[in-house]
């Protein structure tokens, strides 16, 4: 692959708004507070980070589209503001530069799904009309077009957390052929009791987080960028997880020497955290762990993951890996690099 | 070094839907103007306003495969269908997999293994067991359906799931079209696959989108509303290079891709289908052709109001006059929408149009809508197809466009 150029950045995060925000709580190594999250109906309880949306909410642009939108949707288009400058946006409404927009998801809009089958249970007479559309996996992608006026192509991506991966490789291609100019790479996930339900099905008294990652690439100069994307390393089953992990780790080997840290998918639960730790003892000293941090966000943890890296990258790291096992899918790693 | 983009073709194609179980099925329904909508029984549809769909034919009947009893036990509606088609589209390649090195399985759905997760909710809101639950959330993923099928019928694929709505099956085609000419890979399998859900079904009726009648009718001017389906259709890719080494037969050549997006309304498109316009014209540049060598164009034609007239539009904007030599059908008369699906199963038709030389039909139209320029097939008709085009229009404004080439031209 061409390296993709990193231009811009954005975040929202139960750390706060931007990048920084996540990066210096994922630094400290401190877990955030965890709220308990209530199942409808129940006195169940699920434990999870969420996003203060009330200090954020003023950001949020005024837009008909946004007036029912989920927070997928609305944490998606802070990210995306944050990382698309002023300057680009005015070029992309000018068609001076077109924009391809990619959004990652696992769960998408899980709050409007929720509540649209309950109410269709009740009585599908009655079914809201309303939350249907934003239900659809791909409406938080055409809100993110429309706000930015962009007549590109605009993809939603499924599939397990690392494939924001998939998304920064179809950037890669769709740069490279010359379809687009610039690409906005986007993730976003939202709490809900259903998401947390399903992964205490896998881990006990794991924290679902939600939030957004973005980044703005493209083939142009610049100090940062994503240099190297190894992957997929395909899987089905626990035992080729542990094998792909470790083929994703190995393609990190060759360049120790060079990388100052690595951001893992280490969450403290789970049997696979011990088989990233030990693959990469190997490579790097220093290891950030954003999921001990904030708990799992499902699609979007590679997105904090990268972020985490880019902030390194602008402090005082030249090169930082990235090392991304998934759920149930697939593998990837990849190393950012400054200038 | 030549910078010339390697030609992709197709070789390999399957497909199931509510018209037929396999690609000789379709074709034959195709020729003979069948259409199949009826009552769906297994979800309850008592308090829908339409009750009826496109509903695949003998989903049960599954092609051999590693699965275990158990494991088909688990599929659900929409992996059964993938199963049926990717099966289909291998049975012809000759490509010799190599069962370590994975093949991109690039795939579109817009509503996945839904079922799977209105049965987990279900369960999860009666309260009592968990028992089954972590089984269901791990087949619901859509990218466990597509493990599934790889292991199924014994390859690993790099799976990548596109879900842009109703463009998702064309939108996983024009990709895999795009990794081969970038010479990222030298084979892929492409294409889509929605099925039936509670969820989705009441979705679309909420919205007053299903035709009450149950019987869609495209481009008719009192049309009223769309018809749901459910299929898949799969498409086996390779590179010339590819074709020379393995020897297999030629479908059709994959010509020009395009896409757009509408940023009129997250549910209508802009009446003068600007999008549309935009994405026929990209693929056409890309294929090097302009409407007036488009043969025959199998239509997005959901038979909404809103939809056809924009199409119609879009048709005439960008052919002008040449508009009156191009055939359009819409085959979701024949199948219903199928969503995720719509762009997989209706290339299908497009290779279908040119392999036997027929143009399709819009079904059920009596009074042709005054928007429309371009010759309406009311009746499906022997043609001299080289070129078919067509579109797909999603939800949320994703606008994606194919075009294929006979392959003795």
């Amino acid at each position: 692959m061409t390296p993709l150029s990193i231009q811009g950045t954005g975040c929202v995060s139960p750390a706060g708004l931007g990048p920084a925000a996540l990066a210096s709580a994922v630094r400290s190594g401190q877990p955030l507070p965890v709220e308990a999250l209530e199942k409808t109906g129940c006195d169940q309880t699920y434990p999870a980070r969420r996003v203060d949306w009330k200090s954020m909410r003023k950001e949020l642009p005024k837009s008909p589209r946004l007036r029912r939108s989920s927070p997928v949707t609305r944490f998606g288009t802070l990210a995306a503001l944050q990382a698309v400058p002023q300057g680009t946006r005015e070029a992309i409404e000018a068609g001076k530069i077109r924009l391809g927009i990619i959004a990652a998801f696992m769960n998408g809009c899980v709050n409007y799904s929720n509540r649209f089958y309950s109410e269709v249970l009740a009585d599908p007479n009655l079914a809201s009309p309303l939350l249907f559309p934003e239900t659809v996996f791909n409406a938080p992608a055409s809100h993110f077009a429309t706000l930015l006026n962009s007549r590109g192509p605009a993809y939603t991506l499924l599939g397990d957390s690392a494939t924001w991966f998939s998304a920064l490789q179809m950037a890669d291609l769709w740069l490279t052929t010359d379809m687009v100019d610039s690409v906005l790479v986007i993730s976003a996930e939202e709490c809900d009791w259903l998401s947390a339900e399903a992964l205490n099905l896998y881990q006990k008294g794991a924290a679902v987080t939600e939030g957004a990652a973005a980044v703005l690439v493209d083939h142009q100069p610049s100090d940062l960028s994503i240099s190297q994307i190894n992957g997929p390393f395909s899987y089905r089953t626990s035992s080729e997880k542990m094998e792909a992990t470790q083929r994703a780790a190995s393609t990190l080997e060759g360049e120790t020497s060079r990388l100052d840290l690595v951001v893992d998918d280490i969450s403290g639960f789970g049997h696979f955290d011990q088989n990233q730790a030990q693959l990469l003892d190997q490579i790097a000293n220093q290891r950030l762990s954003p999921k001990t941090v904030l708990g799992d966000a499902f699609g979007v943890s590679a997105g904090f993951q990268t972020l985490v890296a880019i902030d390194a990258l602008q402090s005082d790291s030249s090169a930082v890996a990235v090392l991304s096992p998934g759920g149930n899918q697939h593998a990837f790693s990849a190393i950012l690099t400054a200038s | 070094m030549s910078t010339v983009p390697p030609r992709v073709f197709v070789t390999g194609i399957g497909i199931t839907s509510p018209i037929g179980k396999d690609w000789e099925g379709n074709v034959q329904s195709l020729k003979r103007g069948h259409s199949n909508f009826r009552e769906i029984d297994f979800f309850d549809v008592s308090r829908q306003r339409t009750k009826t769909a496109g509903i695949a034919r003998d989903i049960d009947d599954l092609p051999e495969s590693r699965l275990s009893q158990k494991e088909l036990r688990r599929l659900d509606r929409g992996t059964k269908l993938l199963l049926q088609a990717t099966a289909e589209a291998l049975e012809s390649v000759t490509v010799s997999f190599d069962s370590d090195e994975p093949i991109p399985l690039i795939v579109g759905t817009s509503a996945a293994a839904m079922p799977i997760g209105e049965s987990f909710y279900r369960q999860s809101v009666a309260g009592g067991s968990l028992r089954g639950q972590l089984t269901k959330i791990e087949h619901y993923q859509p990218q466990r359906q597509l493990t599934t099928v790889g292991h199924a019928l014994g390859f690993t694929p790099n799976a990548l799931i596109i879900s842009n709505a109703c463009a998702s099956g064309a939108n996983a085609i024009g990709h895999a079209f795009q990794m081969l000419r970038a010479g990222q890979s030298q084979t892929a399998l492409a294409g889509g696959f929605d099925a039936l859900s509670q969820l989705v079904f009441a979705g679309f009726d909420t919205l007053q989108a299903l035709a009450e009648s149950g019987i869609p009718r495209p481009f008719d001017a009192n049309r009223d509303g769309l018809a749901l389906g459910e299929g898949a259709a799969m498409f086996f890719l390779e590179t010339e290079e590819s074709v020379q080494k393995s020897g297999s037969t030629v479908l059709a050549e994959v010509v020009g891709y395009g896409v757009a997006s509408d940023l009129h309304h997250l549910t209508q498109p802009h009446p003068d289908g600007i999008a549309a316009t935009c994405s026929m014209t990209a693929a056409c540049k890309q294929a090097g052709l302009t409407a007036k060598d488009i043969d025959y164009l199998n239509s997005h034609g959901t038979g909404t109001p809103l939809n056809d007239v924009a199409e119609a539009n879009a048709i005439a904007h960008w052919a002008g006059t040449d508009a009156r030599g191009i055939a359009v059908s819409s085959t979701k008369s024949a199948t219903g929408h199928l969503l995720g699906g719509a762009g997989a199963v209706e290339s299908a038709y497009c290779l279908a149009a040119i392999l036997n030389q027929f143009t399709p039909a819009s079904l059920n139209v009596r009074t042709p809508d005054e928007a429309i320029t371009f010759d309406l097939v009311q009746e499906p008709r022997e043609q001299k197809i080289t070129h078919a085009l067509t579109n797909s229009f999603g939800f949320g404004g994703s606008n994606a466009t194919l075009i294929f080439k006979a392959a003795s031209s």
